[in-house]
This record gives C-alpha cells, sequence and structure tokens, in this order.
C-alpha cells in the first residue's frame, strides 16, 4: 500500500473526535513554534485552533454532563422549594450539592478531552505568552466546571431543554438562562467588560493579526478569518459566556446565602412568638385585676 | 528524557525540536521517541533519496517540506494499524519539518531563519489536517459549531459564509501528488 492509500485511510477514518483532537494538537504544535521563533501569529493562530478544540471537547462531554446532573439537581430541589419557605433553604441546599456532583462529573470529562482540551489545548498553546492569551486565558478560568454545575443548578428560571449533548445543538451559544442570542454589549455587560474597550481590544488584535501574515495560504485565511470582527467576536463571547456563568454561579451562591439569612430569621421570629405565647399565659396583672 | 532531536546544528530548529518535545506528555516519550526514529529511517533510506526526491521537486520548497513531513506522519500512522496517537502526530510532523530544513540549509539550499520556520510550521500544519481530514472549511466549521451557529441564527448572519473557500485537496489526498501510487 503506498502513501496514496494511506491518504485515503486517514480522511475515511477520521471521526469527530479525532478531527478535534487533531485540530487541538497541530495548534498546540503551532504555538511552540510560534512562541520558539517568536511569531505572535503562529502563537494566535495555535491559541484559537487549541481554543476551538477545546471548546468542542467540552460540548462533546463535560458541559452535557454537568447540564444533565444539574437538571437532576433542580428537579429535585427547586421543585421542592415552593412547599414551605423553610424547606427552600433546604432545598437550596440539596441543589448545590447536586450541582457539586455535576461539576465533578464536568471536570472528568474536561480531564477526558486529552490533548483538544482545554489543559493542553489552551494552557499549553499559550504558554508563549501572546497578548491574545488574556482573553483566552480569561475564558478557562471562567470555564471552571464547578462555577458552571453551580450556576446551572442554582438557575432562578431553570431550561433544562436549553442545552444538549452535541455541538449542532448550540450548547454553548445557550446560556443557562435559556437565552441563545448573542449581543456583545450584553456579554460585556455581563463580564463586566466596558464595551468600548471590548471593541477597541478586537480591533487592536484584528489589526495584529491582518498586517502579520499577506498571502493566500491555508493560514492566511485563517489568520484573516480571526483577524475579522466575527472572529473575534467569538472569542469574546465565548470568554464572555463562560465569565456569565461565573457570575450567576455567584449569584445563586448569593441568594443562597440570603436564603439562609431569611430562614434564620423567621426562626428567630417563631421563636420571640413562642416567648410572647408564653408570657401571655402567665397570669399578669389583668388577670389580677379581673380575678 | 530522551533526546529526539537529530543532527541539526540550527539554534532555532534545536529550540524548536526541544520545545515540540516538552510537550508531548511524559508517559508518551518512549512512543515518541520510536516514532521519530522510524519515521528519519524511512526519510533517509535509500542513501537518502526518498527525502531529496521529495525536498527537490518543483514547487515551493518549504510546502515540499510540509507536504514530506505530513506524509511521513500518514505513512507511520498507516504501518502502526492506525494505531499512532494524534497527540504524536503533530509534534513527529513538526521535528520531520526540522529534520528536513536541516537537511535543505546543510545542502547550501536555504538559511534557516525564524520566518523560514514559521512558514514551514504553517505549511506543515495544513497539511497534517488534510491528511486528518480537517480542510479548512471543517476547520471554520468547528469554530463556528463552538459559536453556536449550527442551531441559532447570527445577528450580523452566518460568519462561516463569509470565510473565503479553501484550496480544497484533490481528491486522492495530498499524498498523490509526489510520491505517486
Amino acid at each position: 500500500m503506498g502513501f496514496t492509500a494511506v491518504g485515503a485511510v486517514l480522511a475515511g477514518t477520521a471521526d469527530v473526535a479525532t478531527t478535534i483532537a487533531a485540530v487541538g494538537e497541530v495548534g498546540l504544535a503551532t504555538s511552540v513554534v510560534g512562541a520558539v521563533t517568536g511569531n505572535s501569529t503562529l502563537t494566535k493562530i495555535g491559541g484559537y485552533m487549541g481554543l476551538a478544540s477545546g471548546v468542542g471537547s467540552l460540548a462533546n462531554s463535560a458541559f452535557g454532563a454537568a447540564t444533565d446532573a444539574a437538571a437532576t439537581g433542580i428537579g429535585s430541589g427547586i421543585q421542592d422549594a415552593g412547599n414551605s419557605f423553610s424547606d427552600a433553604g433546604f432545598s437550596a441546599q440539596n441543589g448545590l450539592d447536586q450541582g457539586y456532583v455535576g461539576s465533578n462529573t464536568a471536570e472528568s470529562g474536561l480531564d477526558g478531552s486529552t490533548g483538544g482540551g482545554f489543559g493542553e489545548g489552551v494552557g499549553g498553546g499559550m504558554g508563549g505568552g501572546s497578548d491574545s492569551s488574556v482573553n483566552f486565558m480569561g475564558g478557562q478560568t471562567a470555564s471552571n466546571p464547578q462555577d458552571i454545575g453551580a450556576s446551572v443548578s442554582q438557575s432562578p428560571n431553570p431550561t433544562p431543554n436549553a442545552t444538549a449533548n452535541s455541538p449542532a445543538d448550540n450548547q454553548l451559544a445557550t446560556q443557562p438562562d435559556g437565552t441563545s442570542t448573542f449581543d456583545d454589549s450584553r456579554y460585556a455587560a455581563q463580564a463586566g467588560i466596558d464595551p468600548s474597550y471590548t471593541a477597541t481590544n478586537a480591533n487592536s488584535i484584528n489589526g495584529t493579526a491582518a498586517q502579520a501574515l499577506n498571502g493566500n495560504s491555508y493560514f492566511d485565511k485563517l489568520a484573516n478569518y480571526l483577524g475579522t470582527d466575527k472572529g473575534m467576536n467569538t472569542s469574546l463571547q465565548l470568554g464572555a459566556g463562560l465569565l456569565s456563568g461565573l457570575g450567576q454561579a455567584y449569584n445563586a451562591n448569593r441568594n443562597y446565602e440570603l436564603n439562609k439569612d431569611l430562614v434564620t430569621l423567621r426562626q428567630n421570629q417563631a421563636a420571640n412568638m413562642n416567648d410572647q405565647v408564653k408570657v401571655a399565659k402567665n397570669p399578669g396583672i389583668l388577670n389580677s385585676a379581673k380575678g | 528524557m530522551l533526546p529526539v532531536q537529530g543532527q541539526d546544528t540550527n539554534p532555532i530548529l534545536q529550540k524548536t525540536e526541544q520545545g515540540i518535545q516538552q510537550k508531548v506528555p511524559q508517559n508518551l516519550q518512549d512512543q515518541f521517541q520510536k516514532v521519530i526514529t522510524a519515521g528519519q529511517t524511512i526519510m533517509y533510506s535509500g542513501n537518502g533519496k526518498l527525502i531529496a526526491q521529495q525536498l527537490n521537486k518543483p514547487g515551493d520548497v518549504l510546502q515540499n517540506v510540509g507536504e514530506g513531513a505530513a506524509k511521513l506522519v500518514g505513512k507511520l500512522f498507516q504501518q502502526s494499524g492506525h494505531q499512532l496517537p494524534v497527540s504524536l502526530a503533530a509534534p513527529a510532523a513538526i521535528i520531520f519539518m526540522c529534520e528536513a530544513l536541516d537537511y535543505l540549509e546543510q545542502s547550501g539550499k536555504i538559511q534557516v531563519t525564524n520566518d523560514v520556520v514559521a512558514k514551514a510550521t504553517q505549511d506543515t500544519s495544513a497539511y497534517v489536517l488534510q491528511l486528518f481530514g480537517v480542510s479548512q472549511d471543517k476547520l471554520h466549521q468547528i469554530i463556528a459549531n463552538a459559536h453556536g451557529e449550527g442551531a441559532v441564527p447570527h445577528p450580523a448572519g452566518n460568519p462561516a459564509a463569509n470565510i473565503p473557500n479553501p484550496p480544497q485537496p484533490s481528491q486522492s489526498g495530498i499524498l498523490t501528488s509526489s510520491m505517486g501510487s
């Protein structure tokens, strides 16, 4: 069998996972060479490929697992919350626990995505210290699976159907709160990013990428694509979307703490009422007067 | 960690090879060494006839380098019974690329600079991606899917539609052109 047949075999047997892994590994190698040669465009392209590969892996495994587990938390935890105010606090606790279980599942999924996952694809790819790493690493930090799990399980308006189990179902475009559109200003606001800064930053990177390469090769076109507003918007939206998940996790935890405080307050009120009843039962001056 | 780099004398190539090797998982280092050794054996088989034929053919010399490196990876993938991990294929291709660049420099045909290595890496990466069936269209599709445009209309239209069409590989793949059947 000659070389020609090898090409046919590779192209015919490469499944989705292999394809995603190949993109991540090539991105990693590209980033390494970019770092060694000081070619920032190579580093950016490699980092972006690692990011795309990592997101693909995350979408295929971890995110779906986290969503499923968190949805269970929603069903068992939040559904019972309306029975009584006191029960709601315990249900919230249950939801948090379920979310934590989901996050562990998500972490397993991340660990399983070797090479194409965030760990290698972005972490290794960004080793060169490109200026774009700030954006990507921001997304990576926000993608802490525990945060994702907690945010979904504690969402005040849970919509389990908003996420699905394949990239084609657009789970990453759909936020835990059920919205599914991309609005730069909205994500920028959620992530605490000044929209004007976002636009400025994108334009700055665009200029760097566009000037770095001129030509018509495969990678030149990729660099040009990544240099467009849409390419940069993609990365910003991904990072900001993950940051929004982090924010929702924070809000969920904050709501839980507030609920706990409220439960304590009501318990104190009830105790006070009991004390008052006890006082009323005691024969006081009124009874004495009547008697 | 076993050194995988060969007799490269250019410091850029040496640093590149070292950087690539460091990114290979520790538990795969031995396997990686075997892959590199096997690839170099093929590369210089027939008293160097194979590498000379690949690198001296008409066309852009750096594209020839990238194409040759990808071919070697494809050959090794075949000989391994399709067991060669993807995590070794891409790094191995870069090592082979460095080997070929060193060969060309020692032959007096090119001078290896940072730009030369970067350009050769682009070509090599593109060919390796094609080897695994990843066209530029598919690469953009992966990015678009990560973006979530498969199910939700983008407010500004579909970005994937604005990407220039990549040069499609020939029907029989990139391996056909120089090696024949």
